[in-house]
């Protein structure tokens, strides 16, 4: 059966790279993975068990057009963005870019099209520098199916001052994989701030497999901000991945506001000397879903600096659980790892870990994590109902705060309103179900 | 009589991240010998803690170009324990708090680091002594049991290291901003502490911003400190000067062209 | 010792490099051996005949033979640990596991034969002992060579003596508490420790006795390739309170020796336990140990574990919290130094409400050595309103030497609170930089620092043992600032 599986895909796949006209590179590479994929390991998240997860489960891939119309019901607000790019399933919605910065030669496109137009420039850094097609079972099958993303690039001394706005929609109106990749190459002293979102349109039971890549070249700096909102019924792999050259900065804000079971895999390699990451994180788990967060950081260049902060809230008989690591390896001489996990557990049913790890192979860093699991600060709870706020809208506002250090990253206005819309609505949620 | 010497002593701060240096003194002179008090006097971010620390030999200040010397011998070479051996001492502006370590063990320590190991000193005789010095210093017995600065005050930080200096007994203190932080009356304990140590094998050089510290140690000369150099030495007369008409008007006096950390 | 399963192998390439290289360490003050000829021996390795002949060389009933083969069945089964340190260059073939050096035991020190003696006197035993203990135990290889308790305290019914003799003369007390909060199946070790299980100490403290001097036993190796497997139970009864200490040491060999102990510790209602260990095997020594309380309502489990030797230690002490208002605590220091690999830690399991739970380790890898901290906080369905406390510090102290810090904190009840908080770094160079400038040598300020950093624990041990740590530290020390 296997085997009969193998042949289908095999055809059905260089159909699809070939009705995307992809050069040979990517075809090969495609083909290639989608032979290796099943004999190699699955990525290991500590004390997370998805191993029955349908991730791997291959709908056939065809080349399908999604309609447009069903966007409505997200009440997406992207025609006054200068620099958006919208898809929805395999569909391009719009695509904009400021002329300005396309004259300076900044691209910023879906990633058919980017692969068409740019193909040395892809090939270049697609999968080669933040993380490797063969790194586990799920990337390996991501090549293989990949079936839609963008990439931009910014090229040297460039500074992007708008932000650039990402929206990748699931189309679950019917059975279809949504394989997702995200290529961001900042190249040397440039600067961009970066935002994207995730949400499904639809019911149906998809898999989703996101693998974002950020390549900041020597000086570069890029603020990234994300918000995934995959359906209760997406089943989803999310790994971004972060590779930093000499003196560049990478600041994440991420908010994972999934309702469905997501294995996130979080991780940025400090390469080149100075290089310097913040790593924040925030999560809400409602229902009997299970948001399973690995985020690491490993400092490899000296006077490496990587900070990871991860707030969660959990409600109902969800399951959060945030591993982090700080990997400092030999040599890396002068670093700093410092992480941060704080979880709220609001429910008796649910279940949440906070396991921060730490390896350190070299003496002269200085490396340290803390953690905690409580309830509400009584003391703001306190200070808010003494102004009349009622307990449940107090507990509310509290856990906004609690969340608060992602929120603030995000720099679309109307992102970030209708993040904290999701957040009121999720706490709202949970508390009925107290 | 002993004499402390520092000659056009130029020191930089290394930013390690940046593998930058930046340039803090700029050639400071000053000599003093045992039973003269000197002060130092000047704005904030002007080197006199660069100053106090390049002397006992603090690892993270350089020292560019000139030297310091101990009775005619150059202290740059030695790490920072010689030179407390060899008759320096630093009250620091911030010491460090370690857990673990009793203030009194580590006095102890100190003192018989400076003794040969067929010299102890007997824990009589120490526990006489410290009794003396916490007596002067209106200190109780509990602090000495206490862990090394770990959680004292900021006043109780400075009383500690002039109890260390007066246990001690170096040929040179070094006082950094001693007064800062101190009420009044602690000024008043922390002043007698150091007029105690006052005699012919003792000097001692007081960094402040301020001259009321002044009133209570009272210097045989006062410096001026601008911008990584020396600009004035006088009297005790220079000190009341100063308080009377500020940096700035000292430095117009002068004609420097040195901006002030703190002016507009 | 069941630990969940990790991919913390990065630090056996080192380990498995050293190990060929592995010579003697001249810094190890009990690395002498006497040539002991044993009475009785097994021989190297091991079969179900070898775990016969353990059984009936002992005499014993048939349910702890039965209860032996079925321990070695599931070792046999069991896989090794799949996380932690490398113990592929463990020789399990060539081990003697039960080796008896006298035939009988002694309460008389005097009567103890002259090279045992001669043993446990260079390593300041009896004179122990003498000074403070309420009882004492000292166990050669695999057998309690003696042991001994103040009338006074056998008096009030408490019960110590050695783990097989209990096994003869309190048979219910024994099988009402015997491996069932460690179970052969366990792990592996667990299962070996079943099967073949020598010595140790039995305590038992009646109701509402309280012994406020330790007990203390102490373990020793002396042959090569020797495997030493106690097994330790100790009952303290509803508001009775003991202390135990245990210190252990080897000869230095070669090749290397194994230590798999179990030890069982039950705190009854209101009870009070403190464990104390003292662990400075030699560094041929495997020490991989599985050591668990039940805390009931109301009663404390302290474990205090100071692991400065051996070749590879894996230890994580638990407490299971099963009474309402139950504490546990660990304090713990590890030192590793060169070719050595601590992977230590604790694991604090809370099931019922208001229990409390305390972990402080701090621990120092030096020469490159690697030291790491591996624990477990647990908050079960039904633990509304306890909280737990963890803090980890690690001083790296050259560039050779490493430090992972692996906690694990589950929590499954929303009524709970927990703080964690680790700091990895090397000595602090603003202390160092302050200490010197008093005129304290660079050695000595290292020392102090070091002192400091574990004078938390030091705090918490009998005098003797304060001290002796003290000066062993220090020697560790020695030589680390050149």
């Amino acid at each position: 059966m296997e085997t009969q599986a193998e042949i289908d895909f095999q055809s059905a796949v260089s159909a699809f790279s070939a009705a995307h006209s992809e050069p040979d590179w990517l075809r090969n590479l495609r083909l290639d993975m989608l032979e290796k994929y099943p004999a190699l390991a699955l990525p290991k998240f500590e004390k997370i068990r998805y191993q029955r997860w349908p991730l791997t489960a291959a709908h056939q891939p065809t080349v399908q057009a999604s309609a447009a119309a069903d966007l409505a019901t997200l009440d997406l607000d992207y025609a006054q963005a200068k620099n958006v790019l919208v898809t929805y399933g395999e569909s391009v919605i719009t695509s904009k870019l400021d002329p300005e910065l396309a004259a300076q030669g900044v691209i910023f496109t879906d990633l058919f099209t980017a692969v068409r137009d740019y193909p040395e420039l892809v090939e270049k850094y697609f999968m080669t520098t933040a993380v490797k097609p063969d790194a586990n079972r799920l990337t390996a099958f991501h090549t293989a199916f990949l079936n839609g993303g963008a990439f931009l690039y910014v090229p040297k001394g460039v500074t992007i001052k708008e932000p650039i706005q990402g929206y990748y929609i699931q189309d679950s109106t019917r059975p279809q994989d949504f394989v997702q990749h995200v290529l961001v190459v900042a190249d040397t002293n440039s600067q961009v701030t970066y935002s994207e979102n995730y949400a499904t349109v639809g019911t149906e039971a998809n898999l989703a497999n996101v693998v974002v890549e950020v390549v900041a070249a020597d000086d570069a700096q890029v603020r990234f901000s994300a918000v995934d909102q995959f359906s209760a019924a997406t089943t989803a792999y999310i790994s971004r991945q972060g590779n930093l050259a000499n003196d560049a900065k990478l600041d994440w804000a991420v908010g994972l506001m999934n309702d469905g079971n997501v294995v996130v895999d979080f991780n940025t390699d400090l390469v080149g000397h100075g290089a310097h990451t913040e790593v924040k994180v925030v999560a809400v788990t409602t229902g009997d879903q299970l948001q399973g967060i690995d985020t690491r950081v490993t400092n490899l260049g000296q006077h490496t600096i990587g900070h990871i902060l991860q707030h969660g809230v959990i409600l109902e008989s969800s399951a959060l659980i945030f591993n982090g690591v700080g990997h400092i390896v030999k040599g890396a001489r002068g670093s700093d790892a410092q992480q941060e996990s704080r979880v709220l557990m609001l429910s008796t049913h649910a279940r949440g870990d906070a396991n921060p790890i730490l390896l350190i192979d070299e003496n002269d860093v200085t490396a340290g994590h803390a953690a905690s699991v409580g309830r509400v600060d009584e003391e703001q709870m306190y200070y808010l109902m003494s102004r009349g706020i009622d307990k449940k809208r107090a507990e509310r506002l509290v856990i906004r705060g609690f969340l608060g250090n992602v929120l603030t990253e995000i720099p679309a206005k109307r992102v970030r309103d209708q993040l904290t819309a999701t957040i009121e609505r999720k706490l709202e949620n949970g508390q009925k179900s107290e | 009589m002993s004499k402390l010497e520092v000659k056009n002593l130029h020191v930089a701060v290394v930013d390690e991240d940046k593998s930058l240096q930046k340039e803090i003194l700029k050639g400071v002179d000053l000599t003093m010998n045992t039973g003269e008090i000197h002060a130092i006097m000047g704005p904030n971010g002007t080197g006199k803690s660069t100053l106090s620390q390049a002397i006992m030999g603090n690892p993270a200040y350089k020292v560019t170009e000139g030297d310091v010397l101990l009775d005619g011998k150059s202290l740059l070479e030695m790490p920072v324990d010689e030179r407390a051996r060899a008759g320096l001492f630093l009250a620091m502006q911030y010491p460090a708090e370690i857990a673990g370590v009793t203030n009194i063990e580590f006095m102890r320590a100190a003192i018989n680091a400076r003794r040969a190991d067929d010299d102890q000193i007997p824990v009589l005789e120490f526990m006489k002594f410290l009794d003396k010095n916490l007596a002067t210093l209106d200190m109780s017995d509990d602090m000495v049991e206490r862990y090394l600065n770990e959680g004292f005050s900021g006043g109780e930080k400075k009383r500690n290291e002039i109890l260390q200096l007066m246990m001690i007994q170096p040929k040179f203190a070094i006082l950094d901003e001693i007064d800062s932080g101190l009420d009044i009356d602690a000024l008043k304990v922390v002043s007698k502490g150091v007029n105690a140590m006052r005699g012919p094998e003792f000097g001692s050089l007081i960094i402040t911003h301020y001259q009321r510290l002044l009133n209570y140690i009272v210097p045989d000369t006062v410096h001026v400190m601008m911008d990584g150099r020396i600009v004035e030495s006088g009297g005790p007369e220079l000190a009341e000067k100063l308080e009377a008409e500020g940096y700035a008007g000292v430095r117009d006096d002068l004609g420097l062209d040195v901006k002030l950390t703190d002016e507009i | 010792m069941p630990m969940p399963e990790t991919e913390n192998t990065k630090n056996n390439a080192t380990i498995a490099s050293s190990v060929d290289e592995l010579g003697l360490d001249k810094d190890y003050d009990f690395g002498f051996h006497d040539d002991v000829t044993p009475v009785f021996s097994t021989g190297h390795g091991l079969t179900e005949d070898v775990v016969r002949a353990i059984s009936k060389e002992k005499n014993e009933p048939q349910w702890m033979l039965d209860f032996r083969l079925k321990s070695y069945e599931l070792y046999k089964k069991l896989p090794m640990p799949v996380f932690g340190p490398d113990l592929s260059k463990l020789d399990l073939d060539n081990m003697l596991y039960y080796q008896k050096a006298t035939d009988k035991k002694y309460r008389d020190w005097e009567e103890v034969p002259e090279d045992i003696k001669n043993t446990f006197d260079r390593l300041g035993v009896p004179e122990a002992e003498r000074k403070y203990l309420a009882g004492s135990s000292a166990q050669y290889e695999s057998e309690v060579v003696y042991h001994n308790m103040r009338d006074e305290f056998n008096k009030a019914g408490i019960i110590f003596t050695d783990t097989d003799t209990a096994l003869k003369e309190y048979p219910e007390l024994f099988r009402k508490w015997f491996a069932k909060l460690v179970k052969p199946s366990d792990n592996k070790f667990a299962a070996l420790n079943s099967a073949v299980w020598s010595g140790g100490s039995f305590i038992y403290v009646p109701k509402g006795v309280k012994l406020d001097v330790p007990i203390q036993s102490y373990f020793r190796l002396n042959a090569e390739n020797s495997g030493q497997f106690e097994r330790t139970l100790i009952i303290v009864d509803e508001g009775a309170s003991v202390q135990y200490v245990e210190g252990c040491t080897a000869p230095n060999y070669s090749s290397d020796s194994l230590h798999a102990a179990v030890v069982e510790v039950y705190a009854q209602k209101d009870a009070y336990m403190r464990y104390t260990t003292i662990q400075n095997w030699s560094n041929n020594v495997y020490s991989l140990e599985t050591k668990r309380a039940q805390a009931m309502e109301n009663a404390t489990m302290e474990w205090v574990d100071g692991n400065l030797g051996s070749k590879i230690t894996m230890k994580y002490p638990s407490v299971y919290l099963d009474g309402e208002g139950a504490t546990g605590t660990m304090l713990s220091i590890a030192v590793a130094g060169h070719n050595v690999d601590q992977d230590a830690g604790a694991r604090m399991i809370h099931n019922a409400k208001n229990t409390s739970s305390s972990i402080v380790s701090k621990s120092i890898s030096k020469d490159g050595g690697a030291v790491d901290y591996r624990g477990t906080v647990r908050f079960g369905r039904h633990s509304d309103g306890s909280k737990a406390h963890i803090e980890c510090d690690t001083i790296i102290m050259d560039e050779e030497s490493s430090s992972d810090t692996i906690p694990y904190n589950e929590i499954l009840n929303g009524n709970v609170s927990m703080e964690h908080e680790a700091k990895v770094s090397k000595i602090s160079e603003e202390q160092l930089y302050y200490l010197m400038s008093r005129g304290v040598s660079e050695a000595k300020a290292t020392e102090m620092i070091i002192m400091g950093f574990v004078e938390p624990f030091t705090k918490e041990l009998p005098m003797e043992y304060a001290v002796e740590l003290n000066r062993l530290i220090g020697y560790e020390m020695e030589g680390t600032v050149g």
